[in-house]
This record gives structure tokens, C-alpha cells and sequence, in this order.
């Protein structure tokens, strides 16, 4: 018991410092070449110069002042926020899988087998299509929208699925039907989009280019209220992926849980989607791969999924800009190249041994 | 003193199946077997009971309280189930299912305790689980993992115990070792209801029989009232002998060929 705390605790450490080193990492490679040493400067800079201050150190207070701006501006205005969005949006989409994982039993679940990630396209592409952009009133209003989009997408597959007792497969199967249909509505979407077509276009190729700190905190909001109804409930997740029946008679409140869970799901869902548009395979294959290391109990499985798909979502987003750069690549193709042969190899592991 | 009752209870699964006006009293310190052919209703019948599912006509009330009113943790310290066929796509170990059945007792926020552990601890002992702890649930025999389910169900540390053929996948010994902890669980003050498919182990270890038959009550009282040849022919609509056991007297049905 006490050895396998400790090497928990372990483990959550090492991903939280390979969070931290890919940070750095996708932070200080970028077209522009910018010396570590001046990564370094400005990262510690502002602490250095206040500790400076305080102690009226001259060298200290100038610690970092050689960097020029431009190098300052591409690192701290450029770079720095489109990873935080990316890992924002890692975070987002790997605990939304996660969750419905658990709430369907099921790990093949996920946003968009499930349909919501594309209710939530559609939702944000409407808005987007009525002329928001991302200004301060289109800041709140493109994710508000791809929210609406995905609980609306959710409504239909729930009922859809009701009519044969709500089995775990009727809600996959409906899902299927319901994500298909919005695909179609997506693309009429667009073929009618006149002036913001080319604005519309580019979000749905799935990317983080352009990402700024407004994006970033425009979704931290929903990712922490959706994170924060998931983790609140994750022994009730562990109930339910034994069954409704089994998570009832241990005391889990099961309709009024999982709808909870649901508009998490959603609210996570969305605030993914509506800043870099369509991005599969990083909720599946991240809960997945941590289930697979760590065990299925979800107090240690979400925040290990957590990390892992920030790190995940920020290393993709590094590849499809560097791999031929100058031109970007859009970061749902590098996430389905790795994440599905890493998936399908994780599912032959599992079953030899 | 009436823990749980059901009063003029029908229920219906569409319209193919239904329980009507079932009335039943559990006591504190019962052992009460359920007995019945199959579709007779019992299975229905504990997941009422359990408050799964709802009543179309009547009540189901824990210590006097209406079940579907009260707040489901509260009841989980109370009522636990052992339900059969538990499925699971996740690889969750013997330990982490017996630790699930804390759940009711846990805050939202609040880590496990020494008393948590205590318990889940007392659960592997009662079920000799105790080598099972790091073996996969979804790799175990029918047999075993109704013993983790078992243990789930007594890391609750319920007042009543409702189990539905808890022995259906034993094998002899098996069998006997679960009736065996079902009667000391009885002693040690847990109320026992238990949906049996084995009359004779019903006769054996429980204290009342309930026997159902198409949905509706057909007698209950204690093993030596309800097992007679005209019950059981009744109940089960086949030709039987009974007799008493070599050892406790208690009355035993053999089929006739």
C-alpha cells in the first residue's frame, strides 16, 4: 500500500516536470531563433529584478534588461500563450474523454464519438459566421456558443438513445448518426459562408497559430468549472463504470450525477473547440494510455490525464510547425498519426499480456 | 422492529411482467429467503426492496421512511446489494472494488482513513480475498467475483444485507462457505434478505421464507411451514419429496424422477 503511494506520487511529479520541460521546449524553438540564454533572461527576469528591488542589488535590477524586445515580444506574447492554450486545450479534451469513458463503461468514448465535439463546431462556427470574433464580446460568446452546440448535440444523442433503455451502445451508435449529421451541417455552414470564410476555415483545420493570452483566458473559466465538477465527482465515476445499477446501490445519485458530468463533459468540450477547432484522438488515446499505466481508479487517473494531455496537445502543436517549417501543419494530423498507432499498439499490449 | 416494508407494492415491466400487492416486513436480525421458479419476480423484487427501482402501486419504506425520499448515501450505509453479473471494461483490482464500497461513507473531498481501511480490510478477510487484492476483477471467476462483490457490499458496512443468488456461480464448498458468513453476518446483528435458487440451502441457514410465484406472494413463514410437499408442488409446479435432514432435522426437498 505505502510503496505504491510513494511511486504515485512519483510518477505525478515526473509528469509535472516534463510539463515544465516541455514548456520550455516548445517555447524556445519557433522561426525566429532565440538563444536559450535569452529564454532564461526573460523567464527569470521579472523575479530577479523585483528580488533586486528589494535588496538594492544594481546587477540584479538590470538582470535581463540586453534582451531585445522583439525577442521579449515574440517569447512572452507569441509563443508562451499559443502553448498555454494548446495545453489548456490538452487538459480540456483528455478529461472530457476520461469522463466519458467512465460514464459509458466504454474506452472507446469519446467528444467526438460522441458527437459533442462537432455540436460544439457547429455551435462556434455560427457564431463565428454571425460576424463574432474574437474581440472582447466574441471572447465569451464563440465558447458560450460551441457550448450550446455541444449540449444541444448531447440532448439529441441522449434522447436518441433513450428508446432502447439507454444502453451504452445505443448512445455510441446515436452518437455515431448525430456527429455525422453535424458534420454535414458544419460543412453547409461553411459552403454559405460568405466573408468569414477564410476566418472559419482556418479554425476548423484545428490549430493553435494566432492563440494569444485573450483565447487563454477567455476558456480558462469553463476549463476550470467543467474540471472542477469532474474531479469533484471522481469516486462516482469509479461507481459508474461498474454499471448504474451497482454505482446506485453504492449511493450514487446516478441520473442527477451524470447529467452533471455530462455538461462537464461539454463545457470542457467546447472550450477546446471553439479556440482550436477540431482535434481527435487526444481524448481517447490519453485517458487510455494513463488507464493502462496507472488503473482505471479515477482519483489518480484524472489528474494524471491531466498532465499527460497538456504535455500531449503541446508537443503535437510543436511538431506541426516544426516539422516543415515554414508551413504549418494542421495539429489534427499530427495527433491522429501518433495517437492512433500509439493506440493501436497500446491495445495488442494489452492483450498479450 | 420494521426496518424495511413494503405495503400493497405492485410493479410492472411493461406490460409483460409484474409484481402485485406484495407486502412484506423486514425485521432487524431477519434471514429471510426468497424463493420462487424462474420469472416468478425475485430478482424484481430485491431491486424494489433496494429502491432501484420504483413501485407503480404502494410503498417501500426504510424505518418508516418513504425510500425514494431519502438521500441515496444515507441509504448506501444502510442497504447494500449484492447484484449479479457486475461488468466492468476497466481493469479496476479486487482491492480498488471492495475500497469502492467506502463510498458512502466518504465526503467529497476526504481521503481515505484508517477506519476506511479497517473495513475494506474486514471485507477481504470475511471473503477470504485477502491473496485476491492486486488480481483484476474482470479476470476472475463467476464464483470469485461474487465474492469481491461480496466484500464491496460489506466495506459498506450496511444494517441490511440484500443479495441476489449470491451463490449462483459457486461451486459446493463455495456455497457453503457464503451461507456459512451469511448466518454469521446474521448473528453478528446485519439482516439478511437473499434471492436463493437452492431451496435446500434456504431451508438450511435462513431463518423465513418469502416464495413467489407469477409476480404475486404465495406463502411465507419459516422453513418448516413453507417447505411441504403441497407448497413446493405449488410454488414450483413439479412433483417432490421432503423430508428431513439427517442432521438438522430441517425439512429438504428431492426431486422425483
Amino acid at each position: 500500500m505505502q510503496r505504491k503511494v510513494k511511486s504515485r506520487a512519483w510518477a505525478y511529479l515526473g509528469l509535472a516536470l516534463l510539463l515544465v520541460l516541455v514548456l520550455f521546449v516548445c517555447v524556445a524553438i519557433g522561426s525566429v531563433r532565440i538563444p536559450l540564454s535569452a529564454l532564461v533572461k526573460t523567464v527569470f527576469s521579472p523575479l530577479v529584478n523585483a528580488l533586486g528591488e528589494l535588496f538594492s542589488l544594481p546587477a540584479w535590477q538590470d538582470f535581463g534588461q540586453d534582451v531585445p524586445d522583439t525577442w521579449r515580444t515574440i517569447l512572452l506574447r507569441l509563443r508562451l500563450p499559443r502553448v498555454a492554450v494548446a495545453m489548456l486545450a490538452g487538459v480540456a479534451l483528455s478529461l472530457a474523454g476520461a469522463t466519458m469513458q467512465g460514464l459509458l463503461k466504454n474506452p472507446l468514448a469519446d467528444p467526438y464519438i460522441l458527437g459533442v465535439s462537432s455540436g460544439a463546431a457547429v455551435g462556434a462556427a455560427a457564431a463565428m459566421l454571425m460576424g463574432l470574433s474574437w474581440n472582447l464580446l466574441g471572447a465569451f460568446a464563440i465558447p458560450a456558443a460551441a457550448f450550446a452546440g455541444g449540449i444541444g448535440s448531447l440532448v439529441m444523442v441522449y434522447s436518441l438513445s433513450r428508446g432502447g433503455g439507454r444502453s451504452v451502445l445505443n448512445m455510441l451508435l446515436a452518437g455515431v448518426a448525430v456527429s455525422t449529421f453535424l458534420g454535414a451541417v458544419l460543412s453547409l455552414l461553411i459552403f454559405f459562408s460568405g466573408q468569414q470564410l477564410q476566418q472559419v476555415v482556418f479554425w476548423m483545420m484545428g490549430g493553435f497559430s494566432g492563440c494569444n493570452w485573450f483565447h487563454f483566458l477567455s476558456i480558462l473559466p469553463f476549463l476550470a468549472g467543467g474540471s472542477l465538477v469532474i474531479f469533484w465527482h471522481s469516486r462516482e465515476l469509479d461507481a459508474l463504470a461498474l454499471g448504474d445499477e451497482q454505482a446506485y446501490y453504492m449511493g450514487v445519485d446516478v441520473e442527477r450525477v451524470r447529467h452533471r458530468l455530462l455538461w462537464a463533459s461539454a463545457l470542457l468540450t467546447a472550450s477546446a473547440v471553439s479556440v482550436c477547432g477540431l482535434i481527435g484522438f487526444v481524448g481517447l488515446v490519453v485517458p487510455h494510455a494513463m488507464r493502462l499505466i496507472g488503473g482505471p481508479v479515477h482519483r489518480n487517473l484524472l489528474p494524471a490525464a491531466a498532465l499527460a494531455g497538456a504535455i500531449f496537445m503541446a508537443v503535437a502543436d510543436l511538431l506541426s510547425r516544426v516539422v516543415l517549417a515554414p508551413t504549418e501543419l494542421p495539429v489534427g494530423v499530427i495527433t491522429a498519426l501518433v495517437g492512433g498507432p500509439f493506440f493501436l499498439y497500446l491495445l495488442k499490449k494489452r492483450r498479450v499480456s | 422492529m420494521v426496518l424495511l416494508s413494503l405495503e400493497a407494492v405492485d410493479f410492472s415491466y411493461g406490460n409483460s411482467f409484474r409484481l402485485e400487492d406484495i407486502n412484506l416486513g423486514v425485521e432487524r436480525g431477519d434471514f429471510i429467503g426468497i424463493i420462487g421458479p424462474n420469472g416468478s419476480g425475485k430478482s424484481t423484487l430485491i431491486k424494489l426492496m433496494a429502491g432501484y427501482l420504483s413501485p407503480d402501486k404502494g410503498t417501500v419504506c426504510l424505518e418508516g421512511q418513504l425510500l425514494a425520499k431519502l438521500e441515496r448515501k444515507a441509504v448506501a450505509r444502510k442497504v447494500a446489494v449484492v447484484s449479479q453479473g457486475v461488468q466492468t471494461g476497466f481493469a479496476f483490482t479486487v482491492e480498488e472494488m471492495v475500497r469502492l464500497g467506502r463510498l458512502p461513507h466518504l465526503g467529497r473531498w476526504s481521503n481515505e482513513g484508517p477506519g476506511d481501511a479497517a473495513a475494506v480490510g474486514r471485507a477481504l478477510a470475511q471473503t477470504r480475498l485477502e491473496a485476491y487484492r492486486s488480481r483484476l476483477f474482470s479476470r476472475l471467476s463467476g464464483g470469485e467475483a461474487q465474492r469481491v462483490l461480496m466484500a464491496q457490499a460489506l466495506a459498506q458496512e450496511p444494517e441490511i444485507l440484500l443479495l441476489d443468488e449470491p451463490t449462483a456461480y459457486m461451486d459446493m464448498a463455495f456455497q457453503k462457505e457464503m451461507f456459512t458468513l451469511m448466518a454469521r453476518l446474521n448473528q453478528e446483528g446485519i439482516t439478511v434478505v437473499a434471492v436463493l435458487h437452492d431451496v435446500n440451502m434456504a431451508s438450511l441457514y435462513c431463518k423465513e421464507l418469502v416464495a413467489l410465484r407469477q409476480g404475486r406472494i404465495l406463502i411465507k413463514g419459516n422453513p418448516g411451514e413453507v417447505i411441504t410437499r403441497e407448497n413446493i408442488e405449488a410454488i414450483f409446479g413439479t412433483a417432490v419429496a421432503i423430508s428431513p435432514h439427517p442432521v438438522t432435522n430441517r425439512p429438504q426437498v428431492t426431486m422425483l424422477p
